[in-house]
């Protein structure tokens, strides 16, 4: 689809640019998509010298603020002006050196695509076009695909589980999934509810290319918004209590807030030194604590974007953060393998990034930790992590209680259940997993995408 | 006439027909081709294999063919793709001709049918992403990773990298459900940003095998079908007659489930001597210039080295042989003529005493000791032989040698403190002195506690503290093995592992070392608790397990100090290690240069100058019980440690092979005891007996050294034969001509000018002592002439003569060991 797209406005635009002038040309312009057309082209014969890690000419194209705001010569166009516009000079030569450096110069239709997106304005409309585009047809699998998110609905009747470009929502425990929400996003990496159970969160992207969060009408199934942001999937994202921002944690070390009804960036946060993975609202939503992969657990006022503290006492990177229901408290894990419980308040007078806030060093997973989940009533912490072991610890005293088989190596995602007593698990086998609490049993086990046979999969 | 245009056209096109047997002046007439492997024999139609052309010249050398030859199957089941390399379309079996020049061949092929398998991570994944770079060191190879991506050091942990590549952030790098969308294939293509720019092609073979890899659901494979077991290379020596020549080759796989593969392409060659020898990208070796080296070939965790030796092209060499006075000469002299160098004859007598007494004793022979030498009418064997047992006999031999292993041991205060290095260099002066077996010498050291007083060799583990210093110390002093870089990953040029590193700390393991009653002394004892050693990775108890398996070797227990076992394994005369790593460092002390050189980093990748000469040297040790004085006196004896300076045109540029004998520079302790012996002056160190001689003091922290220091004195902080440097420098060069040693030295007032002039000494006289003293020999007539018409030219002879002696203790004939 995304392919007939773009294929179908090159065509368009290679003849309007033969016949020049006239009603097309002035309907391509306006059809000229930053996501559908600049884009690839952008990923295909610029950014292997203009991205984050060799910033050529101070310049990186892999997304489009760093594209607006330009290299060292100042920014890549001026919006309506491409005579003015210093992308265009270097893809033409009127500027050395000419664009691509070293390589053949881009087909003439190719430049008449950045001529006309900058004379028309030089929008970013990847967020409109990735909500366009949702409501595709369904992938098909001949593998299940890896777990990487899991959430139930408020009222425990749908558990929402990650796919392939979609979103699986499951009211029975079987392998026929009861509605399909298909987007762009080749990877869901985050599901949640709002506390009224109307909207579905999902967050993804695709690696190293764009990150989208989806706000899905779970009731008509309908994508109400997408929103895209950053320029690699979006990681941990979280819903504050009230259900009316999302915040998630970017590639390019920032946490960013974003309002559900409107899509609006909020908030864009830098205090952290590396990929943030990890986001969790405080309980009364005033307040957001990140983790990431520099190691720290940062307090920070969600409406002002003010740095507060570190909770924690740094040791390795940092993946997985959550809050318990109705206290600050939070549980964070990562690559050291122990999950730490840590009062998000200070005591006492603290220094920097110290253990004061300390409430449980759990034991050592067995294995890299990838995600933690508190129970509904608070009492019960579930660790899962490169482990096929899922443990659980009681809250207060941070003694083990019990222990579900996720039964393969590798869990993305645990979900309690609402009304408590079960477990969702899934991950890098594809299946899902439910085990009841107290036995530690698996009382279900299926496999959320129906999967086509086809002579291929035995290759 | 017709001949000699075809022998021609043969060296240019490769391609004409050649007239059988007819001799060739401007080309080389080929007799006859070879074809291997042959039959050749595929293991599915998915399997690539390269073959080999050689051709057979006249003299019977072999000529690489395999890219200039054609290859042809009528039944068209496999194609040839250029460089040897054939693929087959399908099974079956044909027949290929291999035509080169005149000559062809008829290679039977099999190929089998496809195989039903899946493609793993161990046999099929690993290699690929080793051989596009994304595990080297400055990429994800990194010990941090690169960009939040880590994966071991060049693959040697495939466990690991099985797990980032796809566990990792939730299996973000491959996509099962589309396989084609795979993060981990996007990046190294360059669809996507990747700071490590692009690394593979769509349309590749390698691009197809991660594919597939991901479509068949990302399996790792099993250990005991999937790993490679052994590596074979063809040729396993590579001998080219002239630089330039070049030589095609194959290196083949055998997996633990008997398998083969033909893996030229993803195996890992490199040059153990670059400037004689380069390894081009098409596997292909090439002769640079005359010399010697190794081809060096890594594959998944599998070394293989294989010889290379570039001929001197010249015309015209003829093997004079030399006398072989013993052994070594006789397998010095064997791969010196097959490799075209004419070795040195023996130097002159006065060369040769200076030589064996700086070696044996570190001392320059005194004036008269070489008179009475050059004096001594008897035979020159004979006589050489006796100054071999007069200076292996003297004092000043045992102190040398104390110095040496005073040096290897790191007897100094900052470890031993005032009182223990003196009683350390006692106990190591009389086990020098009694000629101590080395076993013997080995297993005290190692096998010792109590205190420093009742027993000094326990200054060996005061001085290695933890479990991973002892074994380190020991691996590298005792069996010439370098172990320090397993202990962060598994060694990238040899076999050793992580978990061996461990393995063999754990033996150190229940050291303890707790001050002693008197003040500076410790008591090294056994510990009862904390006795383990836990490894790093994942804090599992490690027990202690040999490097290698010896016959014979005491089993192990699991409980209490296994060093007993840990010595008797070392000093086996089953142990492969031992015997060759103190004969290779002995014989390096008398040429300047190991057989393996360095001589304490013995390993698959650096192969020895020549091996048949180590072996029977470490032979001959074991032979004798480990006599060291014994391997000593064969080393001096031979005719090739005897070898002249003076080069001829065939050996003038071999520097490893020792054909001839190469001047070093004299050591600091050498230089130093020198000057004052050759100038009669004393030197005063502090806090030492009067009267010491540099060889004598027992640490590098004595005051006073400034000059030892300038010349490379090791500081004995590290147990490698690396810390003593021999470079010259200017700071050097400086201080000889203008500073206070030589300067002091020369005008002592009661030094040896001032001793023969009082003594009433002629100019003949002043001047011959003057060169015997410094240069071990009377001055030749001409020296002589020189030196007498400045006695005549001036007025002061005492002035005249501290000149004449400071010209001799900067020229280079004094500086060196010749």
């Amino acid at each position: 689809m995304t392919l007939l797209i773009a294929f179908l406005s090159v065509a368009v635009l290679s003849v309007s640019g033969l016949f020049g002038g006239g009603e097309a040309e002035a309907k391509a312009a306006a059809g000229v998509s930053y996501s559908q057309d600049i884009q690839p082209l952008l990923q295909r014969s610029c950014q292997g010298c203009h991205q984050p890690s060799s910033r050529q000419g101070g310049l990186d194209v892999t997304n489009f603020e760093n594209l607006r705001t330009g290299g060292q010569h100042g920014a890549s166009f001026v919006s309506g002006a491409p005579e003015r516009s210093l992308l265009l000079a270097h893809l033409t030569g009127d500027r050395e050196p000419r664009m691509p450096l070293g390589m053949p110069p881009l087909d003439a239709s190719d430049i008449e695509l950045f001529r006309k997106w900058i004379a028309s304005g030089a929008r970013d409309d990847s967020s409109e076009m990735a909500t366009r585009l949702a409501g595709g047809k369904p992938p098909v699998y001949r593998q299940p695909p890896v777990i990487t998110a899991l959430a139930y609905s408020p009222d425990g009747g749908t558990l929402a589980v990650s796919g392939y470009r979609e979103v699986l929502l499951h009211r029975d425990s079987d392998s026929v999934p009861d509605a399909r929400l298909v987007g762009t996003a080749d990877r869901i990496q985050s599901l949640g509810f709002t506390a009224d159970g109307k909207t579905l969160m999902a967050a993804g992207g695709r690696p190293a290319s764009f990150g989208e969060v989806q706000f899905w009408d779970v009731e008509s199934e309908q994508l109400r918004r997408a929103v895209r942001s950053c320029h690699d999937t979006l990681f941990g994202a979280s819903l504050s209590p009230d259900g009316t921002r999302v915040a998630f944690g970017c590639a390019d070390h920032t946490v960013r807030i974003v309002e559900v009804a409107t899509g609006k960036e909020l908030l864009k946060m830098s205090h952290h030194e590396n990929w943030v993975l990890g986001t969790v609202f405080g309980v009364d939503g005033k307040r957001i604590i990140s983790v990431g992969r520099d190691r720290a657990a940062k307090l920070v006022d969600a409406t002002t974007g003010a740095f507060i503290e570190n909770v924690n006492l740094l040791k390795g990177e940092l993946t997985a953060i959550a809050r318990h229901p109705s206290r600050e408290t939070v549980a964070i894990g990562g690559e050291d393998r122990t999950p730490f419980l840590y009062r998000v308040d200070k005591a006492a007078k603290m220094l920097i990034a110290d253990s004061t806030n300390l409430l449980h060093e759990l034991e050592k997973h067995d294995g890299e930790i990838f995600d933690l989940a508190f129970s509904p009533d608070g009492k019960t912490l579930a660790v899962s992590g490169a482990s096929s072991r899922v443990p659980l610890y009681d809250v207060e005293s941070g003694a083990a209680s019990g222990a579900c088989d996720a039964g393969h190596q590798g869990i993305y995602a645990v979900a309690f259940h609402p009304q408590g007593g079960r477990l969702a698990m899934g991950g890098f086998d594809g299946n899902v997993r439910i085990c009841e609490l107290d036995s530690g049993r698996t009382v279900s086990e299926f496999i959320p995408v129906p999967i086509q046979e086809t002579l291929v999969s035995s290759r | 006439m017709r001949a000699a245009f075809a022998a021609a056209l043969w060296t240019v096109t490769g391609a004409a027909v050649l007239g059988a047997g007819t001799p060739a002046a401007a080309g080389e007439e080929i007799r006859e081709i070879r074809v291997e492997p042959s039959p050749l024999v595929f293991s599915g139609p998915g399997s690539v294999r390269r073959i080999l052309v050689t051709g057979i010249t006249a003299e019977g050398e072999r000529r690489d063919l395999t890219a200039k030859a054609t290859y042809e199957d009528p039944a068209g089941l496999v194609e040839a793709q250029g460089q040897g390399y054939i693929h087959p379309k399908d099974s079956g079996e044909t027949t290929l001709r291999v035509t080169a020049g005149a000559f062809g061949v008829d290679l039977p092929v099999r190929i089998e049918p496809a195989a039903e398998r899946a493609t793993t991570f161990l046999k099929d994944v690993l290699p690929v992403i080793n051989k596009v770079g994304c595990t080297q060191g400055i990429c994800h190879g990194a010990a941090k990773g690169r960009n939040g991506f880590k994966l071991s050091l060049r693959g040697y942990d495939p466990r690991f990298d099985y797990q980032s590549l796809l566990y990792d952030m939730s299996g973000r790098r491959f996509n099962r459900a589309d396989p084609g969308q795979s993060l981990m294939l996007a990046k190294p293509t360059q669809e996507v940003a990747h700071g490590g720019g692009l690394r593979l092609k769509r349309d590749s073979r390698y691009y197809d095998t991660l594919l597939k890899w991901i479509s068949d659901g990302v399996p790792f494979g099993e250990e005991s079908a999937d790993k490679v077991r052994r590596l074979e290379v063809l040729p396993q020596e590579v001998f080219l007659t002239a630089p330039g020549q070049r030589q095609s080759v194959v290196v083949l796989a055998e997996y633990e489930d008997g398998s083969l593969r033909d893996v030229t392409r993803e195996a890992h060659l490199g040059s153990s001597n670059t400037e004689a020898i380069a390894v081009s990208d098409g596997a292909v070796v090439q002769g640079e210039r005359v010399g010697e080296g190794a081809l060096l070939v890594r594959y998944e965790g599998q070394f293989v080295t294989v010889p290379v030796t570039v001929l001197n092209p010249s015309s015209g060499f003829e093997w004079s042989p030399l006398p072989q006075y013993n052994y070594i000469d006789r397998l010095v002299d064997g791969k010196l003529e097959r490799i075209r160098v004419q070795p040195s004859p023996p130097a002159s007598d006065s060369d040769f005493l200076r030589r064996v007494s700086l070696d044996l004793t570190g001392r320059l022979p005194s004036p008269e000791e070489v008179r009475a030498f050059l004096e001594d009418p008897a035979d020159r064997q004979e006589k050489r032989t006796r100054a071999i047992d007069r200076l292996m006999g003297s004092d000043a031999y045992v102190d040398h040698w104390t110095l040496k292993w005073g040096d290897l041991l790191r007897n100094n205060r900052k470890f031993l403190g005032h009182k223990g290095i003196w009683s350390f260099q006692e106990w190591i002066r009389q086990s020098v002195a009694q000629n101590k077996p080395y076993d013997q010498l080995v297993r005290e050291l190692l096998a010792s506690k109590g205190s420093t007083g009742e027993n000094p060799a326990v200054s060996y583990y005061r001085v290695a503290r933890t479990p991973q210093d002892a074994m380190e110390t020991t691996t590298q002093l005792f069996l010439g093995v370098r172990m320090v870089c397993a202990q962060c990953h598994d060694h990238p040029f040899e076999r050793w592992t992580q978990d061996q590193y461990f393995q063999m700390a754990a033996f150190f393991s229940a050291i303890g070392i707790r001050p002693g009653f008197k003040s500076g002394e410790e008591i090294v004892y056994e510990k009862r608790q904390d006795a383990e050693l836990k490894h790093p990775k994942d804090g599992r108890v490690v027990e202690p397990e040999y490097l290698v398996p010896v016959e014979g070797a005491p089993a192990l227990e699991s409980e209490g100090d296994q060093r007993p076992a840990l010595v008797e394994w070392l000093t086996s005369k089953k142990n492969p290690f031992f015997a060759r790593a103190v004969a290779n460092r002995i014989w390096s002390y008398f040429f300047g240069r190991g057989i393996i050189e360095p001589v304490d980093d013995i390993r698959a990748s650096n192969p020895a100058a020549n091996a048949p000469l180590l072996d029977a040297l470490a032979q001959d040790l074991k032979d004798h019980d480990y006599d060291l004085q014994h391997l000593m006196r064969t080393i001096v004896e031979s005719r090739t440690y005897q070898a002249s300076i003076q080069t001829n045109a065939w050996n003038e540029n071999d520097g490893i092979n020792f054909s001839r004998r190469i001047p070093r520079r004299l050591s600091a302790e050498q230089l130093a005891d020198a000057i004052t012996a050759a100038t009669g002056s004393r030197v005063e160190f502090e806090t030492v007996p009067d009267d010491s001689r540099a060889a004598q003091l027992p640490d590098p922290h004595v005051e006073n050294g400034e000059f030892l220091d300038l010349f490379g004195r090791p500081q004995r902080d590290q147990p490698c034969e690396c810390e003593r440097k021999s470079d010259m420098s200017l700071s050097q060069a400086l201080n000889l001509v203008n500073g206070p040693t030589v300067g002091r030295a020369v005008a002592d007032p009661e030094g040896r000018i001032a001793s023969l002039i009082l003594g009433g000494a002629s100019n003949r006289e002043l001047i011959e002592d003057l060169y015997l003293s410094t240069l071990s020999r009377p001055p030749t007539e001409p020296e002589y002439v020189s030196a007498a018409l400045l006695f005549e030219e001036r007025e002061s002879r005492a002035g005249t003569a501290q000149d004449l002696l400071w010209a001799l203790l900067n020229s280079n004939a004094f500086l060196f060991n010749r």
